[in-house]
């Protein structure tokens, strides 16, 4: 299922949550949409899951407009941030809840199937395709419990679950790993991608977290207030940023003057692991260590380069630096990267 | 536990619960002694009369049925402006939520006047039916029947199930029901499995409230009713003030007949305490719930949903302002030869400071001797109050009370409703009780207060004192104690930070809880019926007194006023006592 | 803290200082009179209170009429056992006479100590030691409303009356709080007997629209028109033409009204005097247009409409006050039960 958000503006009284967005999400492709908070982007979500209604524009699924098309009648799978599982329900009572609405819907594919079905086996039996979701999700024999006594990841991947079983066209998560402690954060993610791709359902994940956004998806949209910046894949927004707001909010990086290397353009961006410590090339700066960060598998290097603060990222195990410690630092010209709105227009003939 | 935990604390406690033991605890458990001794000795005849003379029954169940069914009518009436109050804007919202408190601070015996007024058969809704269709009889024989005390008890008591299931579904996180419809469920599913599950511990814990209401309601069974009707309470001012026979043998039945309905009602009263308790603790919620406007336009206004808000709102307008307003129109009419005509001869008759045999009093009295009453029971009512509630709400203070650690897997919560349940003893008992009890208990030297002032104060300070300290509990309970560990921190002593920091906090609470308590207060007419004497009077028992007076100017101008007091009480509590009223 | 303390030591105060307790009124300066409602709001109260003053400076008349007549004899006897009440005097209906004599509340007089009670015929004095001296006599009938019923639509006798066309159309007053509606209930006893009455009753509380606690109540509603009949006097048409008297069986209760000397008052001899003053010629002429009764004192001249407007049931019937002494918790409890169960 391919969706399309068309030129989209939604108004809240005086506030203008979003203004002219538009995002093409293509069948199986999992995009994340991430941004500060208060950008929009969990307002673009509820638009696509038809909580809301927009002010102008068009949101269409497989090219046909679902403008007036109720929540209900979408197709859509959504996890909330906060889970939002049914508290008077077990768990397989919630898993199970959407089933009620769907089962005989003959529009829907049983996306969920890990096996061939066993000879005789019910293949439309309820507690059945509940099972195989929990099983999916790894919580096989958590059925009967209520979802107070689940910890939160266990909660998370119910909802996850919960979603899934009426088999939807599209998954919205809106900020599903916000409330989970980071080594969780990091587990979790994987799993939901996993799960994304071996049901090949389109996927719109929003999150605040770049980092995360980076590992999902297949593709990122970067959103400001109540714009986006940028679409490209993880690797194009880390490395070829179209605006600034992108380039500082994707990763770490600087933004160097670009009389400091004395390159033609206002600024440059370089990425602190592209920056090469004491060894010779394109352009060479000298400075002085005035913070240390030690991250365990890297230590990032504040350093002073004539008034103007850079980050730099060591792999540790190579340098023994200190504070104070004058270095210098070396980099290629394909470590540049300049923005569109940095560059100076070509000098007339 | 410790030894400095018996201290200061401990032996402030000992003030209101000598208060009560003294005026509330002793009395009616003298008047249960009596309900079960016979010359002397102890029986259980009178008891077991109650139980199986066919006539008792037919009062004891007489009483729970009627309480039962006002439930239900209180129910259909209060539960859809929940809702509109829920999910919908509009304009005057506030006040229409504020107007929910009035059942809490109107007195009884106004809205029985109302309904005479509107419902009579030959009252001003009967009238305009007439009228309008050409009718030769009234088409809704209201008075006088049990429709018409069920009726005056849901207008009574609807507000009541309105604020507990508008304030349990506000708690509702938007997201339940929004994860259900993206799962596919229609708009009907969404409230039968998700939104009306949620919802229902606090529909049931108002029901329960409003049961206990209807079941120890008195001015509204006598006055709407007739004498037809008999409740346990009517019963019992009936045969205690009414029929007394040598042998005092009456005496003896009411006593039995207390018993009886305290039993009743403190078993409500459990059953509604463990409800309380069982309420979805407040979650944290990132949303406030979306609300659409009320009017959208005239097209909007077919939708069925739409439709159904429009007739309740037209029932409820007609049902909830209707009685006021007609008290209000009376208050300016009379009759005379020529026809009706509009005047002020009824208020400036109700400020008169002459004596009016009819009430045993000057009218001008009556009005004086409300606000001193409520003045001094809300005077003594509130600190005790405020003593007793702070020591509940304290975290330590289960453990103070209880003799033993309790043991592993014991439910600590249904013993502490329990607890509870005797501590709120006073909100279960009626006035009419507690003014018999009070009659019996200080009869006597050396506390000879039968025919004095002092007596209805105290009536007043009993009855107002659970509501008081049902309402701080939450406030007191809600106070960050790191606030006050910051202040000792600091060098406060613990009076100090009692005075500088935690006080100040619960401000507002707490004049929220002494208007509420002056409102009660005003308008109490059972017990203070029961202890009248001339010069006693207030303004609901001059209001009964002067229901059978031929015009209904006076009481209608003398309720006017009580109405205006209770307004202000009801402006001043919106705006500072939303948590005070959180039941 | 302590300031708070003050305040509820101050209306702790305030209150017990407010209300000291009802003990003995003043040393014969102030007259309490105890009575039912209607003497106060249509009675002759105003013009007796004004006259007897003018007649005995320094002495204060207070009329105390919180209720219907039965209501304020309970409220007397309340007070009694309660260690003392304020009243000098109590006005009421006389079959409640052996009731107090039960409880010992009025002080019985000689006839020398009434001079006008020669004046009252013999008839009337239905107790013989004079706990109760009456001061008015009547009959208790229903009364129609004549814009509302035409002559043919009346019914004639009790059982006319338990007619499905009369369903919700009598108001009746509480036989345990008015003596109006005491009388009515002796009324049905008499008519019915002992025992059979109650199942009359059973078939007239269809028609009945409401009991109301005493005659001032159920006539109010009678003329906001909320019923087209209600139990009242037979002279009620002297009072307004529309409203006439209904003799069921032709028949109408003989009820009398009279005045008692408190046992225990401070004023026994100004409370005879008051007796006596309500007696005499001028309060008796009064009687007719406030209490739309009879006078007792066969002196009193009626007005010249009463001999148009008055009316006498041809049959006026009365159970004997023993039969009452003896039946009277009896029957009231009765009827109590029935009308409450319906059964």
């Amino acid at each position: 299922m391919r969706v399309t958000v068309k030129d989209v503006t939604k108004r809240f009284g005086a506030t203008i949550a979003l203004e002219n967005v538009s995002l093409d999400v293509g069948d199986g492709e999992l995009v994340a949409l991430v941004g500060p908070s208060g950008c929009g982007k969990t307002t673009l979500l509820r638009l696509i899951a038809g909580f809301e209604t927009p002010d102008a524009g068009d949101i269409l699924f497989d090219g046909r407009s679902v403008l007036g098309v109720p929540p209900e009648r979408r197709g859509v799978g959504i996890v909330f941030q906060n889970y939002a599982l049914f508290p008077h329900m077990t768990v397989f009572q919630n898993v199970a809840y959407g089933l009620k609405f769907r089962q005989t819907s003959p529009d829907f594919v049983w996306t969920v199937r890990l096996r061939r079905p066993l000879a005789g086996e019910d293949v439309r039996s309820r507690r059945s395709l509940v099972r195989e979701l929990l099983e999916l999700v790894g919580l096989s024999g958590l059925e009967n419990r209520m979802p107070a006594e689940l910890s939160a990841g266990q909660q998370q991947r119910v909802a996850l679950a919960r979603a899934l079983a009426p088999s939807p066209q599209v998954l919205l998560l809106d900020e599903p790993l916000s409330a989970l402690d980071a080594k969780l954060r990091e587990r979790l993610r994987l799993e939901i991608k996993k799960i994304q791709r071996t049901l090949k359902i389109t996927t719109v994940y929003v999150t605040h977290d770049q980092e995360e956004a980076l590992a999902v998806a297949d593709r990122v949209a970067v959103m400001s207030v109540s714009h986006l910046e940028q679409i490209g894949t993880p690797q194009e927004v880390y490395n070829t940023p179209a605006t600034e707001f992108v380039a500082r909010f994707i990763g770490r990086g600087n933004l160097l003057p670009g009389e400091l290397l004395g390159v033609d353009a206002t600024r440059v961006l370089v990425r602190p692991e592209r920056i090469r410590l004491n060894q010779s090339a394109n352009y060479t700066l000298s400075g002085k260590i005035i913070a240390k960060e030690f991250a365990g598998d890297a230590v990032w290097l504040h350093v002073d380069v004539s008034g103007t603060a850079l980050i730099v990222k060591a792999p540790s195990p190579d340098q023994a630096l200190h504070e104070g410690d004058a270095v210098h630092l070396g980099i290629d010209r394909s470590d540049l990267y300049i923005l569109p709105s940095d560059r100076r227009s070509p000098p007339t003939p | 536990m410790s030894v400095r935990r018996w201290g200061g604390e401990q032996l402030l406690l000992a003030l209101p619960v000598l208060f009560l033991v003294v005026f509330f605890y002793g009395p009616i458990a003298n008047l249960l002694r009596e309900g079960l001794t016979k010359d002397g000795t102890f029986s259980l005849e009178f008891l077991r009369t109650i139980l199986t003379d066919d006539y008792f029954r037919h009062v004891i169940l007489f009483t729970l049925w009627q309480a039962f069914l006002s439930t239900l009518a209180s129910i259909a009436l209060g539960l859809p402006l929940a809702f509109i109050l829920t999910h919908y804007d509009f304009p005057l919202k506030r006040i229409v939520r504020a107007l929910t408190i009035v059942p809490f601070v109107l007195p009884a015996i106004t809205v029985a006047l109302g309904f005479a007024l509107l419902f009579g058969r030959n009252g001003y809704l009967n009238q305009f039916l007439m009228g309008l269709f050409g009718l030769s009889e009234p088409p809704l024989p209201i008075m006088y029947s049990l429709a018409g005390i069920v009726l005056a008890h849901a207008f009574y008591n609807a507000p009541i199930i309105t604020r507990t299931v508008h304030a349990a579904w506000e708690r509702i996180d938007p997201r339940y029901e929004e994860s259900a419809r993206a799962l596919g469920a229609s708009r009907f599913f969404v409230f039968k499995d998700i939104t009306l599950p949620l919802i229902l511990p606090g529909l049931l814990s108002g029901a329960a409230l409003v049961f206990l209401f209807c079941f120890l309601s008195f001015p509204i069974v006598l006055s709407v009713g007739g004498g037809r009707f008999s409740t346990i309470e009517v019963e019992i001012y009936t045969r205690v003030v009414t029929r007394l026979d040598p042998q005092f043998l009456n005496y003896k039945i009411g006593a039995a007949l207390a018993l009886v309905g305290l039993a009743i009602s403190l078993a409500v009263t459990y059953l509604y305490l463990r409800l309380q308790g069982g309420l979805a603790r407040q979650t944290e919620q990132l949303r406030p719930r979306p609300t659409a406007p009320l009017f959208a336009g005239v097209r909007d206004l077919l939708r069925p949903t739409k439709l159904f808000v429009w007739l309740y709102v037209l029932v409820s307008v007609i049902l909830f302002v209707g009685p006021v307003a007609a008290i209000v129109v009376d208050s300016l009419r009379e009759e005379t030869a020529e026809g009706a005509r509009w005047t002020l001869r009824w208020y400036s008759y109700i400020f008169t400071p002459n004596y009016e045999a009819l009430v045993g009093d000057s009218p001008l009295r009556a009005i004086v001797n409300s606000l001193i009453f409520g003045l001094g029971a809300t005077a003594i009512a509130v600190p005790l109050g405020l003593i007793f509630a702070y020591v509940i709400a304290r975290p330590g203070f289960a453990w103070t009370v209880r003799l033993r650690r309790p043991r592993a897997g014991e439910d600590v919560r249904s013993r502490r409703s329990l607890g509870d349940t005797l501590l709120m003893a006073p909100l279960a008992t009626s006035s009419i009780v507690l003014a018999f009890a009070l009659l019996r208990a200080f009869n006597a030297p050396p506390l000879r207060l039968v025919g004095t002032a002092t007596a209805v104060i105290i009536a007043h300070a009993v009855i107002i004192f659970p509501f008081i300290v049902r309402a701080l509990v939450p406030i007191l309970e809600s106070l960050d104690v790191r606030l006050t560990e910051m202040a000792r921190s600091l060098g406060a002593s613990r009076w100090r930070a009692l005075r500088e920091i935690e006080l100040p906090l619960v401000a507002t609470g707490l004049i929220a809880g002494a208007v509420f308590a002056f409102a009660l207060s005003l308008g109490e007419m059972s017990a203070t019926l029961m202890l009248a004497r001339p010069g006693l009077n207030t303004m609901p028992v001059a209001v009964y007194r002067f229901l059978s007076q031929h015009s209904l100017g006076a009481p209608s101008a003398m309720s006017v006023v009580m109405i205006a007091v209770s307004a202000i009480a009801f402006i001043l509590l919106e705006r500072w006592g939303e948590r005070a009223l959180r039941f | 803290m302590l300031r708070r303390a003050a305040l509820v030591a101050l209306c702790i105060g305030l209150g017990l200082a407010w209300g000291s307790p009802f003990a003995q009124v003043g040393e014969g300066s102030k007259l309490v009179v105890y009575t039912y409602e209607s003497f106060v709001a249509w009675g002759p109260a105003k013009f007796i209170k004004t006259e007897f003053e003018k007649r005995h400076p320094g002495i204060e008349v207070e009329f105390v009429a919180t209720g219907p007549s039965r209501a304020m004899f309970a409220r007397l006897v309340n007070e009694v056992i309660s260690g003392g009440t304020p009243a000098d005097l109590f006005l009421g209906e006389v079959n409640d006479v052996p009731r107090a004599k039960k409880f010992g509340l009025f002080t019985p007089l000689k006839p020398e100590e009434i001079p006008n009670l020669q004046f009252v015929p013999k008839d009337l004095l239905l107790d013989p030691d004079l706990a109760i001296v009456p001061y008015e006599h009547g009959f208790i009938t229903l009364v129609y409303d004549s814009t509302k019923l035409k002559p043919e639509e009346l019914p004639r006798t009790f059982e006319d009356l338990t007619k499905p066309q009369y369903q919700k159309k009598l108001i009746v007053q509480n036989a345990l709080t008015s003596s109006v509606g005491q009388s009515f209930l002796f009324w049905t006893i008499y008519n019915y007997g002992d025992g059979k009455y109650l199942d009359y009753w059973r078939r007239l509380l269809p028609s009945i629209l409401t009991i109301q606690p005493g005659w001032s109540a159920a006539y109010k509603l009678f003329t906001r028109g909320e019923a087209p009949m209600v139990v009242s006097f037979s002279t009620d048409e002297c009072f307004d033409a529309r409203y006439k008297p209904l003799l069921l069986n032709s028949q109408g209760y003989r009820t009398i009204f009279g005045a008692s000397v408190i046992k225990g008052t401070d004023n026994p001899k100004l409370a005879r005097e008051f007796i006596d003053f309500l007696l005499s010629e001028a309060v008796q002429e009064k009687l007719p247009d406030t209490e739309v009764m009879f006078p007792a004192n066969s002196q009193a001249k009626l007005p010249d409409k009463w001999r148009t407007c008055a009316v006498i049931p041809p049959s006026p019937v009365m159970i004997p006050l023993d039969v009452v002494s003896e039946n009277a918790d009896r029957w009231l409890d009765e009827w109590a039960r029935l009308v409450i169960t319906g059964r």
